[in-house]
Protein backbone atom coordinates (compact mmCIF):
# COMPACT_ATOMS: atom_id res chain seq x y z
CA UNK A 1 0.00 0.00 0.00
CA UNK A 2 1.61 3.61 -1.37
CA UNK A 3 0.42 6.02 1.38
CA UNK A 4 -0.91 8.89 -0.54
CA UNK A 5 -0.82 11.59 2.58
CA UNK A 6 1.50 13.32 -0.30
CA UNK A 7 -0.98 13.51 -2.75
CA UNK A 8 -4.20 13.66 -0.41
CA UNK A 9 -2.81 17.41 0.60
CA UNK A 10 -1.76 16.11 4.18
CA UNK A 11 1.97 16.24 4.41
CA UNK A 12 3.90 19.50 5.01
CA UNK A 13 7.49 20.39 3.77
CA UNK A 14 9.67 17.67 4.61
CA UNK A 15 7.39 14.60 4.02
CA UNK A 16 5.47 15.27 7.82
CA UNK A 17 1.96 16.67 8.34
CA UNK A 18 1.17 19.84 8.73
CA UNK A 19 0.01 21.00 12.42
CA UNK A 20 -3.83 20.88 12.90
CA UNK A 21 -5.64 23.16 15.03
CA UNK A 22 -9.20 22.66 14.37
CA UNK A 23 -9.84 20.57 17.75
CA UNK A 24 -9.62 22.71 21.06
CA UNK A 25 -9.72 21.09 24.05
CA UNK A 26 -12.78 18.86 24.10
CA UNK A 27 -13.78 15.80 26.53
CA UNK A 28 -12.26 13.20 24.64
CA UNK A 29 -15.25 10.99 24.71
CA UNK A 30 -17.42 14.41 23.42
CA UNK A 31 -14.84 14.34 20.52
CA UNK A 32 -15.13 10.93 19.63
CA UNK A 33 -18.52 10.96 18.84
CA UNK A 34 -18.75 14.41 17.36
CA UNK A 35 -15.66 14.89 15.20
CA UNK A 36 -14.03 12.19 12.77
CA UNK A 37 -10.70 10.51 13.69
CA UNK A 38 -8.98 12.50 10.35
CA UNK A 39 -9.70 15.99 11.77
CA UNK A 40 -8.59 15.41 15.55
CA UNK A 41 -5.15 16.78 16.21
CA UNK A 42 -2.02 14.31 16.41
CA UNK A 43 -2.10 14.63 20.45
CA UNK A 44 -5.79 14.28 20.72
CA UNK A 45 -5.73 10.95 18.40
CA UNK A 46 -3.30 9.77 21.07
CA UNK A 47 -5.27 10.38 24.03
CA UNK A 48 -7.91 7.98 22.15
CA UNK A 49 -5.57 5.30 21.23
CA UNK A 50 -4.34 5.23 24.74
CA UNK A 51 -7.77 5.11 25.95
CA UNK A 52 -8.62 1.86 23.45
CA UNK A 53 -9.70 3.44 20.28
CA UNK A 54 -7.51 0.97 18.23
CA UNK A 55 -8.31 3.60 15.25
CA UNK A 56 -6.97 6.45 16.30
CA UNK A 57 -3.79 4.38 15.93
CA UNK A 58 -4.38 3.48 12.59
CA UNK A 59 -4.97 7.67 11.97
CA UNK A 60 -1.58 8.47 13.61
CA UNK A 61 0.49 5.73 11.50
CA UNK A 62 -1.09 6.69 8.64
CA UNK A 63 0.10 10.39 9.50
CA UNK A 64 3.23 9.85 11.19
CA UNK A 65 4.83 6.77 9.51
CA UNK A 66 5.55 8.10 5.91
CA UNK A 67 7.18 10.87 7.81
CA UNK A 68 9.43 9.07 9.63
CA UNK A 69 10.43 6.66 7.32
CA UNK A 70 11.41 9.56 4.76
CA UNK A 71 13.61 10.62 7.69
CA UNK A 72 15.08 7.59 8.17
CA UNK A 73 15.74 6.28 5.13
CA UNK A 74 17.29 9.90 4.38
CA UNK A 75 20.09 9.66 6.99
CA UNK A 76 20.55 5.68 6.57
CA UNK A 77 20.30 5.29 3.17
CA UNK A 78 19.34 1.32 3.48
CA UNK A 79 16.03 0.81 3.31
CA UNK A 80 15.54 -2.51 6.02
CA UNK A 81 17.19 -0.46 8.63
CA UNK A 82 15.08 2.70 8.54
CA UNK A 83 11.91 0.95 8.13
CA UNK A 84 13.08 -0.56 11.89
CA UNK A 85 14.18 2.52 12.99
CA UNK A 86 10.55 3.45 11.80
CA UNK A 87 8.60 0.81 13.37
CA UNK A 88 10.97 1.29 16.62
CA UNK A 89 9.85 4.60 16.71
CA UNK A 90 6.23 4.40 16.21
CA UNK A 91 6.42 1.75 19.21
CA UNK A 92 7.76 3.93 21.39
CA UNK A 93 5.16 6.61 20.41
CA UNK A 94 2.12 3.61 21.48
CA UNK A 95 4.29 2.92 24.85
CA UNK A 96 4.45 6.81 25.71
CA UNK A 97 1.04 7.29 24.75
CA UNK A 98 -0.99 6.41 28.17
CA UNK A 99 1.93 9.22 29.69
CA UNK A 100 1.27 11.72 26.75
CA UNK A 101 1.15 15.41 28.39
CA UNK A 102 -1.03 17.47 26.33
CA UNK A 103 0.57 21.21 25.65
CA UNK A 104 4.04 19.47 26.44
CA UNK A 105 5.26 19.49 22.47
CA UNK A 106 4.20 18.43 19.58
CA UNK A 107 3.75 14.78 18.23
CA UNK A 108 5.58 15.27 15.13
CA UNK A 109 8.56 17.42 17.28
CA UNK A 110 9.18 13.93 19.62
CA UNK A 111 8.72 11.74 16.51
CA UNK A 112 11.16 13.81 14.98
CA UNK A 113 13.65 13.38 17.89
CA UNK A 114 12.89 9.75 18.62
CA UNK A 115 13.76 8.93 14.51
CA UNK A 116 16.99 11.51 14.89
CA UNK A 117 18.42 9.81 17.40
CA UNK A 118 17.68 6.26 16.37
CA UNK A 119 19.54 7.02 13.46
CA UNK A 120 22.28 8.62 14.52
CA UNK A 121 22.25 5.48 16.94
CA UNK A 122 22.91 3.33 13.74
CA UNK A 123 25.34 5.72 12.29
CA UNK A 124 27.13 5.26 15.27
CA UNK A 125 27.19 1.95 15.13
CA UNK A 126 27.95 1.41 11.18
CA UNK A 127 31.07 4.00 12.02
CA UNK A 128 32.50 1.09 13.89
CA UNK A 129 31.87 -1.60 11.41
CA UNK A 130 32.38 -1.01 7.95
CA UNK A 131 31.18 2.25 5.78
CA UNK A 132 27.82 1.56 3.04
CA UNK A 133 28.37 -0.04 0.10
CA UNK A 134 25.08 -2.16 -0.15
CA UNK A 135 22.52 -0.18 -2.65
CA UNK A 136 19.42 -0.07 -1.07
CA UNK A 137 16.28 -0.26 -3.05
CA UNK A 138 15.26 2.14 -5.97
CA UNK A 139 13.76 5.24 -4.25
CA UNK A 140 11.63 5.81 -6.97
CA UNK A 141 10.52 3.56 -9.46
CA UNK A 142 9.81 6.21 -11.91
CA UNK A 143 13.39 7.00 -11.96
CA UNK A 144 15.37 5.24 -14.53
CA UNK A 145 18.08 2.32 -13.65
CA UNK A 146 21.03 5.25 -14.25
CA UNK A 147 18.99 7.92 -12.13
CA UNK A 148 18.21 5.31 -9.62
CA UNK A 149 21.86 3.96 -9.23
CA UNK A 150 23.18 7.84 -8.88
CA UNK A 151 20.68 8.66 -5.99
CA UNK A 152 21.13 5.68 -4.39
CA UNK A 153 24.99 6.11 -4.55
CA UNK A 154 24.34 9.65 -3.55
CA UNK A 155 22.59 8.66 -0.71
CA UNK A 156 25.16 6.45 0.61
CA UNK A 157 28.09 9.18 -0.27
CA UNK A 158 25.98 11.21 2.31
CA UNK A 159 24.99 8.56 5.14
CA UNK A 160 28.55 7.63 5.48
CA UNK A 161 29.57 10.94 5.44
CA UNK A 162 27.08 11.99 8.06
CA UNK A 163 28.18 8.79 10.26
CA UNK A 164 31.64 10.58 10.20
CA UNK A 165 30.34 13.82 11.83
CA UNK A 166 29.92 14.39 15.17
CA UNK A 167 27.06 13.12 16.42
CA UNK A 168 24.97 16.65 17.16
CA UNK A 169 26.41 18.22 14.17
CA UNK A 170 24.83 15.60 12.16
CA UNK A 171 21.83 15.45 13.73
CA UNK A 172 21.53 19.18 13.01
CA UNK A 173 22.29 18.92 9.49
CA UNK A 174 19.94 16.12 8.79
CA UNK A 175 17.07 17.83 10.63
CA UNK A 176 17.90 21.71 8.46
CA UNK A 177 18.82 20.16 5.02
CA UNK A 178 17.35 16.75 4.95
CA UNK A 179 13.76 17.70 6.70
CA UNK A 180 13.77 21.11 6.08
CA UNK A 181 13.04 22.11 9.88
CA UNK A 182 14.05 25.98 10.63
CA UNK A 183 16.36 26.71 13.28
CA UNK A 184 13.89 27.33 16.15
CA UNK A 185 11.91 24.14 15.58
CA UNK A 186 15.38 22.21 15.81
CA UNK A 187 16.22 24.22 18.72
CA UNK A 188 12.73 22.20 20.50
CA UNK A 189 13.65 18.80 18.39
CA UNK A 190 17.47 18.88 20.23
CA UNK A 191 16.49 20.78 23.73
CA UNK A 192 19.22 23.38 22.58
CA UNK A 193 19.47 27.14 21.64
CA UNK A 194 19.08 28.32 18.63
CA UNK A 195 22.45 30.12 18.43
CA UNK A 196 23.63 26.37 18.70
CA UNK A 197 21.51 25.02 15.96
CA UNK A 198 23.60 27.82 13.64
CA UNK A 199 26.80 27.10 14.81
CA UNK A 200 26.70 22.92 14.32
CA UNK A 201 25.18 23.27 10.96
CA UNK A 202 27.23 25.81 10.00
CA UNK A 203 30.14 23.78 10.86
CA UNK A 204 28.42 20.06 10.11
CA UNK A 205 27.96 21.68 6.30
CA UNK A 206 31.51 22.54 6.44
CA UNK A 207 33.09 18.84 7.34
CA UNK A 208 30.12 17.21 4.69
CA UNK A 209 32.42 19.14 2.08
CA UNK A 210 35.72 18.55 3.54
CA UNK A 211 35.25 15.03 3.48
CA UNK A 212 33.27 14.50 -0.07
CA UNK A 213 35.93 16.64 -1.36
CA UNK A 214 37.16 14.77 -3.86
CA UNK A 215 33.91 12.87 -5.07
CA UNK A 216 32.64 15.29 -6.99
CA UNK A 217 32.64 13.43 -10.35
CA UNK A 218 31.68 9.91 -8.70
CA UNK A 219 28.88 11.84 -7.35
CA UNK A 220 27.90 13.11 -10.32
CA UNK A 221 28.30 17.19 -9.73
CA UNK A 222 30.82 17.70 -12.08
CA UNK A 223 28.60 20.50 -13.48
CA UNK A 224 27.82 22.32 -9.80
CA UNK B 1 42.01 24.84 -1.34
CA UNK B 2 41.70 28.12 -3.37
CA UNK B 3 38.06 30.25 -2.22
CA UNK B 4 36.76 29.07 -5.74
CA UNK B 5 37.20 24.93 -4.47
CA UNK B 6 35.68 25.80 -1.29
CA UNK B 7 32.52 27.60 -3.17
CA UNK B 8 32.58 24.30 -5.36
CA UNK B 9 32.38 22.46 -2.16
CA UNK B 10 29.65 24.29 -0.58
CA UNK B 11 27.57 24.09 -3.90
CA UNK B 12 28.13 20.56 -4.49
CA UNK B 13 26.95 19.75 -0.63
CA UNK B 14 23.90 21.80 -1.19
CA UNK B 15 23.10 20.28 -4.40
CA UNK B 16 23.76 16.91 -2.39
CA UNK B 17 21.16 17.55 0.65
CA UNK B 18 18.91 18.81 -1.60
CA UNK B 19 18.79 15.66 -4.18
CA UNK B 20 18.91 13.69 -0.94
CA UNK B 21 15.99 15.50 0.71
CA UNK B 22 13.96 14.83 -2.23
CA UNK B 23 13.60 10.87 -1.26
CA UNK B 24 10.71 10.13 -0.09
CA UNK B 25 10.14 6.29 0.19
CA UNK B 26 6.34 4.97 -0.13
CA UNK B 27 5.63 3.29 3.17
CA UNK B 28 4.57 -0.91 2.23
CA UNK B 29 1.89 -2.76 3.65
CA UNK B 30 3.69 -5.26 5.30
CA UNK B 31 5.78 -1.85 7.08
CA UNK B 32 2.00 -0.62 8.46
CA UNK B 33 0.97 -4.02 9.40
CA UNK B 34 3.75 -4.86 11.43
CA UNK B 35 3.05 -0.56 13.16
CA UNK B 36 -0.57 -1.44 13.39
CA UNK B 37 0.16 -4.87 15.30
CA UNK B 38 2.75 -3.60 17.76
CA UNK B 39 0.30 -0.52 18.59
CA UNK B 40 -2.38 -3.47 19.13
CA UNK B 41 -0.39 -5.13 21.43
CA UNK B 42 1.28 -2.48 22.99
CA UNK B 43 2.01 -2.97 26.82
CA UNK B 44 0.54 -0.14 28.23
CA UNK B 45 -2.83 0.20 26.60
CA UNK B 46 -5.43 -0.08 29.28
CA UNK B 47 -8.57 -2.83 28.61
CA UNK B 48 -12.35 -1.55 28.70
CA UNK B 49 -12.49 -0.50 32.24
CA UNK B 50 -15.35 -3.06 33.43
CA UNK B 51 -18.57 -1.71 35.45
CA UNK B 52 -18.20 -1.62 38.93
CA UNK B 53 -20.96 -1.49 41.74
CA UNK B 54 -21.28 0.76 45.00
CA UNK B 55 -20.16 -1.86 47.07
CA UNK B 56 -16.56 -2.46 45.21
CA UNK B 57 -15.92 1.36 44.83
CA UNK B 58 -16.84 1.46 48.55
CA UNK B 59 -14.56 -1.38 49.07
CA UNK B 60 -11.90 0.08 46.68
CA UNK B 61 -11.96 3.54 48.94
CA UNK B 62 -12.04 1.86 51.70
CA UNK B 63 -8.81 -0.03 50.62
CA UNK B 64 -9.70 -3.12 49.73
CA UNK B 65 -10.20 -6.84 50.83
CA UNK B 66 -6.45 -6.74 52.96
CA UNK B 67 -8.10 -3.49 54.64
CA UNK B 68 -11.17 -5.36 55.42
CA UNK B 69 -9.87 -8.36 56.51
CA UNK B 70 -7.82 -6.25 59.33
CA UNK B 71 -10.36 -4.50 60.20
CA UNK B 72 -12.58 -7.63 60.83
CA UNK B 73 -10.31 -9.16 63.50
CA UNK B 74 -9.40 -6.10 65.26
CA UNK B 75 -12.91 -5.82 65.69
CA UNK B 76 -12.58 -9.53 66.38
CA UNK B 77 -9.81 -8.87 68.96
CA UNK B 78 -11.52 -6.08 70.80
CA UNK B 79 -14.96 -7.65 71.07
CA UNK B 80 -12.68 -10.59 72.72
CA UNK B 81 -10.61 -8.10 74.95
CA UNK B 82 -13.95 -6.49 75.88
CA UNK B 83 -16.28 -9.33 77.12
CA UNK B 84 -12.88 -11.53 78.59
CA UNK B 85 -10.13 -9.26 79.52
CA UNK B 86 -6.63 -11.25 80.11
CA UNK B 87 -5.23 -10.38 83.41
CA UNK B 88 -2.79 -8.56 81.93
CA UNK B 89 -4.90 -6.14 80.81
CA UNK B 90 -6.58 -5.92 83.87
CA UNK B 91 -3.38 -5.16 85.94
CA UNK B 92 -2.39 -3.02 83.47
CA UNK B 93 -5.54 -0.76 83.58
CA UNK B 94 -5.40 -0.95 87.25
CA UNK B 95 -2.07 0.34 87.26
CA UNK B 96 -3.08 3.53 84.83
CA UNK B 97 -6.48 3.59 86.29
CA UNK B 98 -6.20 2.67 90.27
CA UNK B 99 -8.47 0.15 91.27
CA UNK B 100 -10.83 -1.22 88.72
CA UNK B 101 -14.24 -3.05 88.50
CA UNK B 102 -15.77 -6.06 86.02
CA UNK B 103 -19.11 -5.91 85.69
CA UNK B 104 -20.93 -9.27 83.51
CA UNK B 105 -23.69 -8.02 81.95
CA UNK B 106 -24.73 -11.25 81.23
CA UNK B 107 -24.57 -14.70 83.49
CA UNK B 108 -21.26 -16.45 82.41
CA UNK B 109 -23.15 -20.30 82.53
CA UNK B 110 -25.78 -18.87 80.08
CA UNK B 111 -23.45 -17.43 77.79
CA UNK B 112 -20.70 -20.09 77.92
CA UNK B 113 -22.42 -22.94 79.73
CA UNK B 114 -21.40 -24.62 83.08
CA UNK B 115 -17.86 -24.51 82.80
CA UNK B 116 -18.02 -21.12 81.42
CA UNK B 117 -14.77 -19.39 79.42
CA UNK B 118 -14.43 -16.26 81.73
CA UNK B 119 -12.31 -16.54 83.90
CA UNK B 120 -11.17 -12.73 84.77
Amino acid sequence: MAVAAKSAGLMGAGGWPRARCCAAAKPLRLMLMTMPLTEMTDADLLRAYASGTQEAAAELARRLLPGALAQATRMLTDRAAAEDVAQDAMMRLWRQAPVWRAGEAQVSTWLYRVVSNLCIDQLRKRKRTTPLDAIADPADPGESAADQMQTQSRMAALSDALAQLPERQAQAVALRHLEGRSNPEIAEIMDISVRSVESLTARGKRALAAILAGRRAELGYDDV
Amino acid sequence: MTMSETDNDDAMIDALLGDVAKVAPDVDDALMARVLADAARAPSLPGPAPARGVRAQLGELIGGWPTLGGLALAGCAGLWIGVAPPASVEDAAAGLFGTTETVSIWDDATLFGEEGLIDG
